[in-house]
């Protein structure tokens, strides 16, 4: 339970593998990408990160599955043939097979189109010739006049009526059928007339409909024929139909496999954003959860790059993602601690905490065996067949509210349904009895001291993590620390003492322990954890000198005193700034001698020491690589410790430990103007009344934290009167519809009460937890995947 | 093309600029008697004092002090650059300078078989940024050794035809240096036609063009007073694009008979001529052109509204601010009198 494990991986290669080490990345499954650039040293490199060379692709891809009407999925393309060599292997050969596609599903749909269209025209002519409502007409002889035109069509009935003006106009118009609004008819004029008669009946609003070519004979016969024919064509529409969904369903698989493999390459591409590129050698960050470590770098095994993994913890400079790890009861509620924020890296994963108080609450304020029952069935079929997180919850905090229910002895409302089974276990009623009036102060009072337990149990928590943080404000200053418990404890001891036993404990050397000190040190805390950080400076001194101690001075194993004073062999100490020692590798062939004593950001402290005799040219050297010179006394050199001593002194105090004890006081006292400063950096008057207005409002959150645990007792009552109204209405109607009342109460209850107390625990974890204890200032940790299933647009 | 963040460069630029050495910080920094103190000014009076932060006062290096505070400037400019200007071209054209300056300092001491001397002097700071490896370059002995590590970039394109036929022959910096500085600025003008257009190209153009001019006035006036080199020969050396000064004005400097007709040349020009009576004696013409650079990107620098502007012209004067600091860490090392100094520096 707690907080997974991380693994800091860091790659860098030549840039001919850096899609390689992506796409095995991304493969993985297991990998968190960090920009590589939020490291200093990758700062100044340039992003590899071009136009994705498998866009052009994904478009066409997507095109065509919306032509064949393919649903992208995943399919795994290991076995596809296509670009097995190469990536550009792999974009060449999916666009020549699209093309391929694009050139051969055509032929199917165009002939279902063309057959389509057939059906159409087929239908549009057996509706004409049905209109013609004359069997007798042949059409031969009406459409083969060569000095006649012939025109057949629908007119609007209002335009017939504009033909009555043309009556003089050398036209004949045969009304054969009215239709909604329309007349079929035909109307015959000369060949010389046609322009003319055509644009009077196109203004009119005749709409002309061709007879098809292939009808012929007398009317009858045309509409056997071209019944006939329809039906003809719509069994071949259904044929060519098949066709195409035999040819979609051929390149159903190889279809889905190329576009898996591009959707995946595309995506692997577009890691490139996190990667870094400083001449063309490629840089990658990233986390891995520490047990899945290993068998994250063997995929790497056979890439000649360079691979680095180290616990998280050691390299700070990014934030570690966070993920939470928890048992099977305690999963579900990372939901609600993912709702308030992730826990840093370093903290305490709240997520069991919040499990047990939030199912305990729930319980205690909704205790209902029958509805519990119900709720943890509900959240279990949610959990398992939606995948619902609150699923799970629901079926936990049911069960908690079964078993508070129990105790309350209350089913659905029904108060005295366990009695048999308590009698049988030898007791005389139910346990607790809500609704009876000695019980509600008594639950009240015990909903308090369940909230001071909490509290406690809070500020313990809390402390806890100050211990982990090793941070002395958060264990012993804060008002979530020793300071608050010691305060908030001894306030509640008095009350308790005070109204159980009768005794006043509230005595001066009680109120100058338990009240007063704890106040003071809360009210003080901001210059106490100055002071801290002061003293902690000295700390990192010390840090140095073991460092200085343990790594330099046994490595090299040297004598300093012996190296200044042998003789023909001249030491000089210093330090060069740290560009100026990377450029000593240029000078391998001369005639000196380097021991790096300490490193620093910008300089390296160091000795070096050379023959004598060739001690111009070699100083020269170091002149030119500005080397900052200090001389060590000869007095200081009778022993190597001392030497030593000085040459740690330089370094603590930066070249300066041969200043003078006038220099040394005056400095002192410097520095002792400067502390009132450095305790109270915006001021003294400011500081007291920030800090004043601060202890009121702690105090008062101890007060408002603990009243607000009345709720819990306020809703077992509330839950107990709500259940007893439905009860109530139930009497109230007839015997039928009782049950209906019984059922539909609780219902309603579940459904209103669950809620809110539900809500309402929320509040208290959120609240009064959280605010004491928890930072929530970490990042999820979301390792990279291909999603095959497209966005919905 | 103005986005957010290259609105948020124009802000942070004018805050930058704000913090700037004053003449009163000049006027302190001149009274200064050692480099330790210049330092120690730098450190705690000044906006270098992050910079300066590990440097004890006691104990520094002039040349660790100048390599300090030119790395400064370096950090800053490529800073700005990158951050405001996202798709990285900016900074390339940045770094395509410094690369340039170090391509030049190695052949000159190549060319004087100094290498030594380019192995101390050469910023190790830079090699982060540039595209070749400068720890490479500082080994080389020979032209081809040069070409082989610029192998890949478009510096080996351009230095490749100027390669010595024998190792008799000597290298022909002054060709290689018209032909990486022609590189450059053909570069440089394409960017921003490409990119700009109305006042901001013009601004940044005379912000580049101001460089031309300090660059091939100052040629023409080394070639005439220590080679006296013949006009044909300058000419096929300078830059070939016009800068702010006319080109007659340039035309007539090649011409002059010695160096101080060069003088009597751009005298003709009447923002050079009251300038250059202004100037110090040692460094007349360097100092003139600065100060009229200076001037230009003042006047740009207060009233442009454009980001790209703001940040160019400052880079400009930052670079100025730089050299007047080394101009006095340099000066107070070698005990030249404030006057001196004072008279140096481009205020």
């Amino acid at each position: 339970m707690g907080i997974e494990r991380m693994t800091f991986v860091e790659f860098s290669g030549s840039s001919q593998y850096l899609d390689d080490v992506l796409e095995r990345c991304l493969s993985s499954g297991v990998f968190q990408p960090e920009n590589a650039v939020k490291l200093s040293e990758y700062s100044i490199g340039s992003s590899p990160l071009l136009r994705n060379p498998y866009g052009g692709l994904s478009v066409k891809i997507n095109e065509m599955a919306s032509q064949l009407r393919i649903e992208p999925q995943y399919r795994d393309f290991q076995r596809l043939p296509l670009g097995s060599n190469s990536r550009e292997d792999f974009v060449e050969q999916a666009h020549e097979y699209l093309n391929i596609l694009r050139k051969e599903y055509p032929q199917y749909f165009e002939r279902k189109n063309k057959l389509n269209d057939d059906i159409v025209s087929y239908k549009a002519a057996l509706e004409m010739l049905q209109k013609m409502n004359n069997p007798d007409i042949n059409l031969d002889s009406l459409f083969g006049g060569a000095f006649i035109k012939v025109r057949f069509g629908k007119l609007p009935t209002a335009g017939l009526k504009k033909l009555e003006v043309y009556q003089d106009k050398p036209y004949a118009l045969y009304e054969l059928s009215t239709d909604l609004g329309f007349t079929w008819c035909i109307y015959i004029t000369a060949e010389q007339f046609h322009d003319e008669t055509d644009q009077m009946f196109a203004d009119a609003g005749f709409v002309r409909l061709r007879i098809p070519d292939y009808v012929h004979g007398n009317a009858t016969d045309a509409v056997t024929f071209v019944s006939g024919g329809l039906e003809q064509q719509i069994q071949e529409f259904q044929d060519a139909g098949k066709k195409i969904d035999t040819f979609v369903e051929r390149e159903r698989e190889a279809f889905l496999m190329v576009y898996s493999k591009n959707k995946f390459l595309h995506d692997a591409y577009d890691l490139r954003k996190y990667a870094i590129s400083i001449r063309e050698v490629f840089h990658i960050v990233g986390f891995v959860t520490t047990k899945r470590k290993d068998n994250f770098l063997k995929l790497f095994e056979g890439l000649d790059i360079h691979l680095t993994a180290r616990p998280a913890e050691d390299d700070t400079r990014i934030k570690t993602p966070v993920l939470l790890k928890n048992n099977w009861f305690t999963r579900p509620f990372e939901m609600f601690v993912q709702m308030y924020g992730t826990p840093s890296y370093n903290d305490i994963d709240p997520t069991p905490f919040v499990a047990y108080t939030y199912s305990l609450l729930f319980g205690i304020m909704f205790g209902d065996l029958g509805q519990g029952l119900v709720i943890a069935l509900l959240g279990f079929c949610l959990a398992k067949f939606k995948k619902m997180a609150l699923g799970g919850i629901m079926a936990r905090i049911g069960i908690s509210s079964a078993i508070f229910g129990t105790i309350y002895g209350s089913v659905f409302g029904f108060e005295h349904l366990l009695d048999p089974m308590f009698h049988a276990l030898g007791f005389a009623e139910k346990p607790i009895e809500i609704m009876h009036s000695d019980t509600t102060n008594k639950i009240l009072i015990a909903a308090v001291a369940l909230g001071v337990a909490i509290i406690i149990l809070v500020i313990l928590f809390n402390m806890c993590i100050g211990v982990k943080h090793r941070s002395l404000d958060r264990v012993f200053f804060s008002q979530n620390g020793l300071a608050g418990l010691m305060f908030y404890g001894s306030v509640l001891f008095a009350v308790v003492m005070q109204i159980t036993q009768g005794v006043n404990v509230i005595t001066t050397p009680y109120i100058v322990v338990f009240f007063v000190l704890p106040i003071a040190v809360m009210f003080f805390r901001e210059p106490i954890n100055h002071i801290i950080a002061l003293r902690s400076k000295d700390t990192l001194i010390h840090k140095d000198k073991t460092l200085m101690e343990s790594t330099v001075f046994k490595k090299v194993d040297m004598d300093i005193t012996e190296l200044y004073t042998t003789k023909f062999v001249t030491a000089r100490f210093g330090r060069i700034p740290t560009d100026s020692y990377q450029k000593l590798t240029f000078y391998m062939n001369e005639p000196f001698m380097v021991y790096p004593v300490k490193s620093e950001t910008d300089y390296i402290w160091i000795i070096y020491a050379m023959a004598t005799t060739d001690k111009a040219q070699v100083d020269a050297i170091f002149n030119d690589l500005y080397f900052e010179r200090i001389f060590i006394p000869s007095e200081k050199l009778t022993t190597n410790e001392q030497a030593e001593a000085f040459i740690k002194a330089c370094i603590d105090t930066g070249g300066n430990a041969a200043i003078p004890v006038d220099a040394e006081a005056e400095k002192k006292k410097r520095s002792a103007k400067s502390i009132v400063h450095q305790l109270f950096p915006d001021g003294i008057s400011n500081f007291v009344i920030e800090s004043f207005f601060e202890m009121f409002e702690v105090m008062l959150s101890f007060v408002t934290n603990t009243m607000s645990f009345l709720r819990v007792g306020g809703f077992i009552l509330s839950h107990a009167g709500m259940m007893s109204v439905v009860m109530t209405l139930s009497a109230m109607v007839s015997t039928g519809a009782s049950p209906f009342v019984v059922v539909i109460g609780n219902l309603f209850v579940m459904c209103l009460e669950g809620l809110i107390v539900g809500i309402q625990c929320l509040r208290l974890e959120f609240y009064e937890m959280f605010s004491r204890f928890f930072d929530a200032e970490g990042t999820p940790f979301e390792p990279v995947v291909t999603s095959y299933i497209p966005k919905a647009s | 093309m103005a986005g957010y963040s290259e609105n948020a460069i124009a802000a942070k630029v004018k805050a930058l600029y704000g913090k700037r050495l004053t003449e009163n910080d000049y006027r302190l920094l001149l009274q200064r008697k050692t480099v330790g103190e210049v330092a120690a000014y730098l450190k705690q009076e000044t906006c270098y004092s992050e910079s300066l932060g590990e440097v004890k006062e006691e104990l520094i290096h002039r040349g660790q002090l100048e390599n300090l505070v030119r790395k400064r400037s370096l950090d800053i400019q490529i800073r700005l650059l990158k951050f405001g200007f996202s798709d990285n071209m900016f900074s390339r054209l940045y770094v395509a300078e410094k690369e340039i300056q170090q391509l030049l300092f190695a052949l000159r001491m190549l060319g004087s078989e100094s290498m030594a001397r380019y192995i101390t002097a050469f910023p190790a700071y830079l090699d982060k940024y540039v595209s070749f490896d400068l720890f490479q370059l500082a080994k080389i002995s020979d032209y081809d050794q040069l070409l082989d590590i610029v192998k890949g970039s478009p510096y080996y394109q351009i230095l490749g035809p100027f390669r010595p036929v024998s190792s008799a022959q000597n290298i022909d910096v002054m060709g290689c240096e018209a032909a990486l500085l022609n590189y450059y600025y053909t570069r440089a003008f394409k960017l921003i036609r490409d990119r700009f257009k109305g006042e901001t190209q013009v601004d940044l153009m005379h912000i580049l063009q101001s460089r031309i001019d300090l660059h091939n006035v100052m040629l023409i006036y080394r070639m005439k007073r220590y080679f006296k080199m013949p006009p044909d020969e300058i000419n096929a050396l300078l830059i070939p694009y016009k800068g702010l000064l006319q080109m007659s004005l340039i035309k007539r400097a090649v011409e002059a008979e010695d160096a101080p007709g060069v003088l009597d040349a751009l005298q003709k020009n009447q923002l050079v001529a009251g300038r250059l009576l202004r100037s110090p004696p040692e460094v007349k013409l360097e100092w003139t052109l600065e100060s009229m650079r200076q001037a230009l990107c003042r006047k740009v620098f207060r009233f442009s509204i454009q980001p790209i502007v703001v940040l160019f012209s400052y880079m400009t004067l930052l670079d100025i601010e730089t050299a007047n600091i080394v101009n006095i860490i340099e000066g107070t090392r070698y005990n030249v009198s404030a006057d001196e100094i004072n008279r140096l520096l481009v205020i």
